[in-house]
């Protein structure tokens, strides 16, 4: 029940994510549609951006309550909750209008079959422009608070408080989002908008790693020296959630790719193994819920109420026993080993699938290679869970290296774009004999780099 | 009854302990990512059929 916003600033704090954030699985999805030209997910995502226009009223009344609590108090300065205030009311006009067009195309939607493209583009031009607006209003909104973005004083740079303040909205607001539309997809049994759900399960399993690496290096750029009013007591109930949501994402996101994998090669899903997904999904929005709830108590104080107990002992929770245990040698040396093991499978694999797709082995077809898939699937979850437990044996040195960002950064690419080779029609269908689309080469190159880039970016590490 | 470190002593290899978790953890989890690929394969056979 403490997740229930007892107060202005934590409704604002919660209502104000959807229509920014959120903003960008809509369009996700919209453009999807689009490019499938299908008529039901249209219509639902004009209901999404009908529904995202109507949260314009809970965000200015929730922001208008929240500023009338915040002038009070010196710690936050009264230029920058204008300036916030002021480019709100304008993405919200914004919002508000894209929901209005949403509305009326979907109104048209109704007396006729089909819906002019002209009224389907104006609510696309009309989004884009206000997500733009939102991520302005986004950034000037947390600089009210966050104030500790700006220190100066840290070992570790604060540049990852600011990242992970931005990128945990994409794994939590887009796994809501994707529940959604995965419901939405069950009940109107559309195959595009299920295909499209599940697509999305698995980028916020993908999102949930670079989130959880910049959650480790925001603890340290926090408590190393300690920051005053930030305890790293909270931080660690914060992270030990964030280890459960990690697994409840991979969960979810592996089983998700599962399905797309059959599907590629049955042409349907298993029922049995959709409603796994669902019930899953279910489970890790609630763990997700309450990471967030955590995370936001470390540095809001707005939110807390007087029933919740915080956390004092440091030492205490699972993250603790856990740098305890992988720091020995014998815990620490048999996971870097299925570390290396990992990255020989992901490599393999992506190696053997993007060789076929640049023009290697023609005699067989595409459909022959895609089966090795789930090799090179598996090989991820094993280095993410292995990666993430050497990670907690030295995070602070490992995450001050200057090939950790860069190889964080391929393995999200990495593994978004091995998502192509299950989704594209036209790389599915080329047969023994023949070229694989320009297109698909592109996506071949780029996968064979960004795993490259993370064999080369995680072997320097130690050296430079 | 003599203990695993008795016995990791009497053989006398340095670090026999690490070694033979090496050995476990690494055969499990390629264990399980093997029989994994070869479950979902044989499914899809069997759907396929």
């Amino acid at each position: 029940m403490h997740l229930i916003p007892q107060s202005w600033a934590h409704l604002h704090i919660l209502v104000s994510v959807f229509p920014s954030v959120g903003l960008i699985f809509a369009l996700g999805f919209y453009v999807t549609a689009f490019f499938t030209d299908n008529e039901a997910m249209k219509r639902f995502c004009l209901v999404a951006f009908g529904v995202l226009g109507l949260l314009a009223i809970p965000t200015y009344l929730s922001g208008d309550g929240s500023m009338a609590d915040l002038v009070q108090k010196p710690k936050f300065s009264e230029d920058m909750v204008s300036a916030h205030q002021g480019w709100g009311m304008t993405a919200l006009a914004a919002l508000a209008l894209t929901g209005l067009a949403a509305w009326i195309a979907l109104l048209r939607f109704v007396r006729a079959e089909r819906v002019s493209d002209n009224a389907l583009h104006l609510v696309l031009g009309l989004a884009l422009v206000t997500l733009g607006l939102m991520a302005v209003v986004g950034e000037l909104g947390w600089e009210i608070n966050h104030t500790e973005i700006q220190l100066a004083t840290q070992k570790t740079p604060q540049i990852w408080s600011h990242i992970h303040i931005i990128l945990n909205h994409l794994p939590t607001v887009g796994f809501v989002f994707a529940l959604v539309f995965y419901i939405a997809a069950l009940v109107m049994n559309n195959v595009v908008m299920k295909r499209g759900s599940l697509a999305l399960f698995v980028i916020c399993g993908i999102l949930g790693v670079p989130t959880f690496v910049t959650g480790n290096a925001s603890m340290w750029a926090l408590t190393d020296p300690p920051v005053t009013g930030i305890s790293k007591a909270v931080i660690n109930a914060h992270r030990d959630f964030a280890l459960y949501s990690l697994f409840g994402l991979a969960f979810t996101g592996v089983t998700a790719w599962i399905q797309l994998w059959r599907f590629r090669h049955l042409g349907r899903f298993s029922n049995p193994a959709l409603a796994a997904i669902l019930i899953f999904a279910i489970i890790t929005l609630g763990i997700l819920a309450e990471t967030g709830h955590r995370g936001g108590q470390i540095n809001h104080p707005e939110i807390r109420v007087a029933t919740d107990v915080l956390p004092t002992d440091p030492n205490v929770g699972l993250s603790p026993t856990v740098e305890h245990e992988i720091n020995q040698v014998l815990w620490f040396v048999p996971w870097q080993t299925v570390h290396f093991f990992g990255f020989a499978l992901i490599f393999g694999t992506a190696l053997a699938v993007s060789l076929r797709v640049l023009g290697f082995w023609k005699s067989v077809s595409f459909s022959a290679v895609h089966r090795i898939l789930p090799l090179g699937v598996f090989g991820v979850v094993t280095n993410v869970f292995s990666g993430m437990l050497i990670l907690q044996a030295d995070s602070s040195r490992y995450l001050n290296e200057i090939t950790f960002v860069p190889k964080v950064t391929f393995i999200a690419i990495g593994a978004i774009a091995v998502l192509y080779f299950s989704l594209s029609e036209r790389l599915w269908n080329v047969q023994a004999g023949e070229d694989a689309p320009m297109s698909a080469k592109w996506v071949a190159a780029l996968v064979l780099l960004s795993w490259t880039g993370v064999v080369i970016g995680g072997r320097l590490l130690p050296y430079v | 009854m003599a203990k695993i470190d008795d016995i990791v002593k009497a053989i006398g290899i340095p670090n026999l302990d690490v070694i033979l978790m090496v050995i476990v953890v690494v055969s499990c989890v390629i264990g399980l990512v093997l029989f994994g690929t070869y479950r979902l394969n044989k499914a899809l056979d069997r759907n396929a059929g």
